[in-house]
């Protein structure tokens, strides 16, 4: 201990903090910025009293990234590193010294440069390659495997399951109420049993619920429920519209499409959660509830479900023509291709089903007996309560 | 000369406001992919504020780290996650007719998934952090620990939880006896009956109530009317444990972090942290308050701004005034004349929805887990500083994949 200690002569420069990035001990340096060489020296004497010197080119400054504006209570702190030894760091306190590095030093702000450009890219295709196999291949392939020998108790659980989610999805506070108008439920069984017999479905197959929202929608869910909303009876005219929107979701249920759709979705939407992260909590289980409400099923599985309600419809005295007059008015109301509004006017070429309808209603004889007498449909007009539905039925009603 | 280092903490709110809010703001716009970034700013900054003898703690780790590990993370969990998640709701539904043992199964095949996510998180985290210019590193062992957290929390369920503290001593000392700073390994000294003490009153508040409740069952079991008060107790015992036991438990969590902060060493140097139970409950109950004042007032202004630009589109919700945005997004008069369509109402839900969460996120980060670190950093000190210049640096650590998993899962979602 000869040179150092209290009485060695205080080196020339300002006092900094320097660690060398090779031991955990940290060194009182004394730096000077020579001007004319463009470098700081730094100086340094260690325990045994001998002076180490290091010599940094301004040139070869660096911030530290993320500390390049640090404070020291009130004083800023500068801290600076060197790219020949980038785990030292030196600690400026000195307001005057700092400020002179930050003019002097052109290199400040330079990054290393970043490597494996080509190899992030290929992750990246890979990745998004790998996620949309298993979305749009994978899980659907195993759905439908898995549909077709789902118990149909099974499928009833899981239709009630989500049955409740769309209720309390739908309803503001509570979930959104059931209709339950005794003589409207008669109606709805009533039409239920005749559009059953004439089907190749069990009697128990397939179960009728309004429900009070004004959506012009009906959907139907695993196990044979089929939900008609309040709004789509309020906007028919005519029980046989009714019936031929339930007869082709009835198509959907005797090709099992609502119970596909939802195992589909339980792998999908794990999968969605886990891309977009957690930044938004619930926002992807409300979309998924909206997806659900709004099912939409292929294009060929939507043409199977009218094949199958233009073939049924006719057995029950309905002309399978009697979609028609509700998606033009829909059409009317809402455009072709725009408006998720409703559910039926959200399904693709509204005009092609028009048609379609019209073709398949070519050569069908009206029988004398209505489907359903007047009295009948006005009660299950009112199956929600009176009041709404003449309310609604105002407002929503098209041109006489 | 044993040398005491003290522990500074330099940061201010203003700038963690600034730095969240914007980060947010961007991650929401981007879709949540930028939250990779998001988390590394915010440990950057939170690190250096953190200053152990004056020299602040360094966070080198960077975002596309974290976004390459997410993608890697993200095929192999889409598989499980999807696939899984539909073969055990399938057959769920097929054996019970209902989906809460797919849930049960899918909870048990997570936990060890958990364990082993987290402590890779943990040594990405280490291998990126530095101080005086020296790395941390936690040895690769994130397999054995997950097996190891299984055994812990079978003896835990078969004890009813008397051996709690023993799994907390044991993971603390597993992960701590596997930390290097540079070439020297850290050591978790003192004995799991350390922590006994203070959860025992954990352990009393859960026991008590359920003892009680169960006797008042046996002992009216054949009620007559007289008795249903004894039964309507039993709710309320519940309820009042259930109290005490989160009380406890947040004291336990505190007196057990400094109780193995003091027994850690690093060759010889020691660890002492006066880490102060009340301080941390008045900076949660505070904190929390602060928070949902200022997420309502926040969210309210952003709400009552949507409003006055859905009046002027919409003549017909003018009536609402400044709680336009808000009668619309819960879907009042859908579709009528001058009134907005449904697509707006989802839209606007979701609107009101995110803003409120954003804004929750960026208060909480200021009013909740800044005071909490500056109270950890601030009551931290080092015991035997002269050693430290014997301590040398360590090589890199790739940790490849970064958080990966844990990522997914939003492990150490704070920070």
């Amino acid at each position: 201990m000869s040179g150092a200690g209290p009485w060695a002569p205080i080196p020339e420069g300002v006092r900094c903090e320097l660690v060398d990035g090779k031991t955990a001990a940290r060194h009182v340096v004394y730096a000077l910025l020579r001007e004319g060489e463009a470098a700081l020296d730094l100086s340094y004497t260690n325990e045994q009293g001998v002076e180490l010197r290091w010599n940094w080119p301004l040139s070869h400054l660096r911030h530290v990234e993320g500390q390049s504006d640090l404070k020291w209570g009130q004083a800023p702190l500068g801290v600076y590193t060197n790219v020949m030894t980038p785990t030292a760091r030196l600690y400026v306190r000195d307001g005057r010294l700092r400020a002179a590095l930050e003019t002097d030093a052109p290199n400040l702000r330079r990054k290393t440069p970043m490597t494996g450009k080509g190899r992030l890219a290929g992750l990246i295709a890979g990745a998004v390659a790998s996620v949309a196999f298993i979305v749009f291949v994978l899980i659907p392939l195993i759905a439908d495997q898995l549909a077709a020998g789902l118990p149909i108790e099974g499928e009833r659980a899981l239709g009630d399951k989500t049955y409740q989610q769309v209720r309390d999805s739908l309803g503001t506070v509570l979930p959104l109420n059931e209709c339950t108008g005794k003589r409207g439920v008669l109606a709805l069984r009533e039409m239920e049993a005749k559009l059953l017999a004439v089907s190749d479905l069990d009697r128990e197959a397939v179960q009728l619920t309004v429900l009070d929202h004004d959506m012009i929608n009906a959907f139907a869910l695993p196990g044979g429920r089929i939900v008609v909303m309040r709004g789509l009876i309020d906007a028919s005219e005519a029980p046989e519209e009714v019936a031929a929107v339930i007869a082709h979701e009835m198509g959907h249920v005797a090709h099992r499409d609502p119970t596909r759709h939802a195992l589909r979705s339980v792998g999908t939407f794990g999968v969605l959660s886990l891309v977009f992260g957690d930044f938004a909590g619930g926002t992807v289980v409300l979309l998924g509830v909206n997806q659900l409400v709004n099912a939409q099923y292929s294009q060929g599985a939507e043409s199977a479900a009218d094949a199958y309600a233009h073939a049924l419809l006719p057995k029950a005295g309905v002309s399978p023509g009697a979609l028609a007059p509700l998606f033009e008015r829909l059409r009317e109301e809402y455009g072709d291709s725009e408006g998720i509004a409703s559910h039926l006017a959200s399904h693709p070429k509204l005009g092609d089903r028009v048609t379609r309808a019209e073709e398949a209603a070519v050569g069908f004889e009206a029988s004398d007996a209505p489907f359903m007498s007047p009295l009948a449909w006005r009660e299950l007009r009112a199956i929600c309560g009176d009041e709404s539905s003449d309310k609604k039925s105002k407002s929503n009603s098209v041109a006489p | 000369m044993a040398q005491l280092l003290n522990t500074e903490f330099e940061g201010r709110v203003g700038p963690v406001l600034r730095l969240s809010l914007w980060t947010a703001i961007f991650t929401v716009f981007t879709l949540g992919f930028y939250r990779f970034w998001m988390k590394t700013r915010l440990r950057r900054h939170f690190w250096a504020a953190v200053r152990p003898d004056g020299t602040p703690l360094e966070y080198v780790g960077k975002g596309i780290e974290k976004f390459t590990g997410f993608l890697i993370a993200l095929v192999f969990l889409a598989l499980l996650i999807g696939v899984l998640a539909l073969l055990l709701v399938y057959a769920s539904y097929v054996l019970f007719n209902e989906d809460f043992e797919a849930y049960l199964v899918a909870a048990l095949i997570a936990v060890p998934l958990i364990y082993f996510a987290s402590y890779r998180a943990k040594r990405y985290v280490y291998a990126r952090t530095r101080w005086r210019g020296i790395r941390f590193a936690l040895e690769p062992a994130a397999g054995k620990y997950a097996l190891v957290a299984m055994g812990h929390l079978l003896l835990t369920l078969v004890s009813l939880g008397l051996l709690w503290p023993r799994m907390t001593f044991k993971l603390e000392k597993f992960r701590t006896d596997r930390t290097f700073f540079g070439d020297q390994r850290l050591q978790q000294g003192g004995k799991w009956t350390g922590l006994l003490p203070p959860f025992l009153p954990v352990l009393l508040s859960v026991w008590g109530p359920a003892i009680a409740g169960g006797l008042i069952a046996w002992r009216f079991s054949d009620m007559t009317e007289d008795d249903a008060l004894m039964i309507g107790l039993i709710p309320f015992l519940i309820f009042l444990g259930m109290l005490a036991a989160l009380f406890f438990y947040t004291r336990y969590r505190v007196v057990a972090l400094r109780y193995l902060a003091n027994h850690k060493t690093a060759g010889s140097v020691g660890l002492i942290s006066n880490l102060s139970f009340p301080s941390i409950l008045g900076i949660n109950l505070g904190g929390y308050i602060l928070t949902n004042l200022a997420t309502a007032a926040a969210t309210f202004v952003v709400g009552a701004l949507a409003s006055l630009i859905l009046v002027v589109i919409f003549p017909g919700l003018s009536d609402f005034g400044i709680f336009a945005s808000g009668a619309v997004s819960e879907g009042t008069s859908i579709g009528e004349e001058g009134m907005p369509s449904a697509e707006i109402t989802v839209f606007f839900a979701l609107f009101l929805y995110m803003v409120t969460f954003l804004f929750f996120s960026v208060f909480r980060q200021c009013f909740v887990v800044f005071p909490t670190w500056r109270h950890y950093a601030s009551t931290l000190s080092l015991t035997g500083g002269e050693h430290l210049a014997q301590i040398r640096q360590r090589d890199r650590d790739e940790a490849g994949q970064a958080e990966g998993i844990a990522e997914a899962f939003d492990l150490g979602a704070a920070i």
